[in-house]
């Protein structure tokens, strides 16, 4: 016994002419969020004008949270050439690992590409956090400008001193510069919004981040190597700067390993924020040593691996006969790791796909750069992690992200300096196990990458607090 | 009388290697479903833990047409030793449907709270979203935009950037 199909689904009764019927309308708010959060951004541009109920329910903070807790994070290639005194950008490039996700056909696995994004060329990238790239002018110190890849929306934020930090403050869920400034005695830190609101002052300091790049940070900690005035280098024991977005205060930590020769400092180690952890790769002669963070209250760090680089050189030529045999190491990077395999960026060689199981490298082919000359023992990478994976890709292959009629651009989802949203930042017990977690992209370093799956990240700027 | 004692047959209640639970779907047809394939949907689990068995368990939302294939569903996630590829192909043809079954199994997702149900229909609809112009949204759905012009120009100027 049937009872009347109105009854159950009363909306059937009210379909005009008959055969389809709007099948959103019968779904909840929450399902209908579900949905569109797994779209790609330039997909939201359209769903958000398909009709009011959808432009209201895209266009919160809200979705923009839920939105960015499907993404997929992106290293993103940063080459700069120093071949002008004034050394410009010659474009971004983001790491497609989209092969690793294929199935391994007969155990190969083609390397990941690269792809060309387009930012201002005069202006250098330091950090990125959520997506949203934190960019200098080449030729103007104090202009910083934070930029949204995917709208290509550019809010100033003037500074006069440098920006070390970009990261969204977990408690109030705002973003926030964390800068420097030189003083006689030392480093003057201070914290502030994108807005003209009050910055906090943090202190005063012996040591300023060792390289230009604004992080943003692991589990709310923000980590670089340091240095003194005058380029003095710090102690072994002090060569860490930690600064906790929390509670607004710096520590300073040894460095992994050994400890270094006075005479060198340490140079050779580098640290970087990826895929939601921390490293610290050191370079020894021949050697590549990578120590990972495990566990922040105790700084403690686990060696990874140790890489033999000692390569054969033959394989891979050098484009500039200047370079000797110790340079052929010394300016390697570490540029992106997953899944057991590594991407080391060689100067004047090329950049290559390290398999950790089997010890093998492999030439990771870049046309861009090929076609540039590699002379590139002068040319030095900065990785940023940005999610979205898939809006890069779909990048007119000029780079631009392609703005169809009208220049329509995402409205404002993730909103900037809005009221602080009852979401959590952070998943509980979040970090990068093995994707998801937070995404905090990052400077000249790389970043941890957002969780898991799916559609884009979906930024807008609002006008500052 | 060194007899070891019987092995334990259990419990009083007649032993069935299978708990079966009963749901009545909107339309008065009643489904059998294995405990375990039960347990993929949250809602039951709770009413199964409240230890309604015995009688069907009402289920006003769903239909029977539906239910049967939620059973179905739910039955094959719960069986054991499908591997995973299997497994997305048999999904792949699960949602094979037209629009408006997607949009039901949707509903009875959501209602029965079946993670996996509902991830896969949600996907197949944002599929159905990728690609399409917002003219080109409506249409496939039969959604009636109720922008007015000014409120439809509004939007565009709001999301205008000046590319420079």
């Amino acid at each position: 016994m049937h009872m009347g199909v109105s009854r159950c689904f009363p909306w059937r009764s009210r379909t005009s002419n008959g055969k389809k019927r709007d099948g959103f309308g019968t779904l909840p708010d929450n399902v209908v969020v579900d949905v569109l959060s797994r779209l790609e951004v330039d997909q939201l541009k359209c769903a958000i004008r398909v009709c009011r109920r959808w432009h209201a329910l895209i266009a919160t903070a809200h979705f923009a949270r839920l939105h960015l807790q499907r993404v997929s994070s992106v290293t993103v290639v940063y080459p700069l050439c120093f071949e002008d005194p004034v050394y410009y950008n010659v474009g971004l490039f983001f790491i497609d690992w989209g092969s690793m996700e294929k199935k391994p056909i007969a155990g190969a696995k083609s390397p990941p590409a690269l792809r060309d994004i387009t930012v201002d060329r005069s202006c250098h990238l330091l950090g990125c956090c959520d997506g949203l790239f934190i960019l200098i002018k080449t030729r103007t110190a104090s202009m910083y400008e934070i930029h949204n890849p995917v709208t290509w929306e550019r809010v100033p934020v003037p500074h006069k001193g440098s920006i070390c930090g970009f990261f969204l403050h977990p408690l109030s869920n705002k973003y926030r510069l964390l800068s420097y400034r030189e003083t006689p005695n030392g480093f003057w830190y201070q914290v502030d919004g994108l807005g003209p609101a009050a910055c906090i002052d943090v202190g005063m300091f012996r040591y300023r981040p060792r390289e230009q790049e604004a992080p943003s940070g692991v589990r709310g900690r923000l980590h670089w190597m340091v240095v003194g005035k005058e380029g003095v280098s710090p102690p072994c024991s002090h060569s860490i700067m930690v600064f906790s977005a929390r509670e607004n205060a710096f520590c300073f930590m040894p460095h992994p390993g050994d400890s270094c020769l006075p005479s060198k400092g340490h140079s050779n180690m580098h640290l970087v924020e990826m895929q939601g952890r921390v490293y610290v790769y050191a370079i020894q002669v021949k050697f590549m040593s990578i120590w990972v963070l495990e566990d922040h209250a105790s700084w403690q760090w686990v060696k990874k691996c140790d890489i033999n680089l000692q390569w054969n050189l033959n394989r891979h030529p050098v484009h500039d006969e200047n370079v000797t045999s110790y340079e052929n190491y010394k300016n390697m990077q570490l540029i992106d790791i997953r899944d057991g395999e590594l991407l080391l960026f060689w100067p004047g060689r090329g950049l290559f796909q390290h398999n950790l199981q089997s010890q093998t490298i492999k030439r990771v082919p870049w046309p861009f750069m090929d076609g540039f000359g590699y002379d590139t023992y002068r040319m030095k990478t900065r990785v940023v992690m940005v999610s979205p994976e898939q809006d890069f890709k779909r990048l007119h292959p000029s780079g631009r992200v392609p703005l169809q009629g009208g220049s329509e651009s995402l409205y404002g989802v993730y909103i900037l300096g809005s009221s602080p949203e009852k979401l959590p930042r952070n998943k509980p017990g979040e970090g990068n196990e093995d994707n998801p977690g937070e995404t905090k992209p990052l400077g000249v370093g790389r970043a941890s990458p957002r969780a898991q799956v799916g559609p884009e990240q979906v930024l807008k700027l609002l006008p500052p607090e | 009388m060194s007899s070891s004692p019987p092995p334990s047959s259990a419990a009083a209640s007649p032993s069935c290697p299978k708990k079966m639970i009963a749901l009545r779907s909107s339309d008065g047809e009643t489904f059998e479903i294995e405990e375990a394939a039960a347990l993929q949907s949250k809602t039951l689990e709770n009413m199964i833990d409240e230890d309604c068995a015995g009688t069907p368990i009402p289920l006003p939302n769903v239909t029977g047409k539906i239910l049967a294939k939620v059973v179905e569903f739910c039955s094959k996630h719960a069986e054991p030793g499908v591997d995973d590829e299997s497994l997305r192909a048999w999904d792949a043809e699960f949602v094979n449907v037209e629009q408006a079954t997607v949009f039901d199994y949707i509903l009875a997702a959501n209602f029965l709270e079946i993670p996996t149900l509902l991830n896969l229909t949600c996907n197949v609809v944002a599929d159905m979203i990728r690609g399409k112009t917002p003219d080109e949204i409506r249409k496939f759905f039969n959604i009636k935009s109720i922008f007015s012009p000014e409120e439809e120009e509004e939007v565009r100027r709001e999301n205008h950037w000046a590319f420079e």
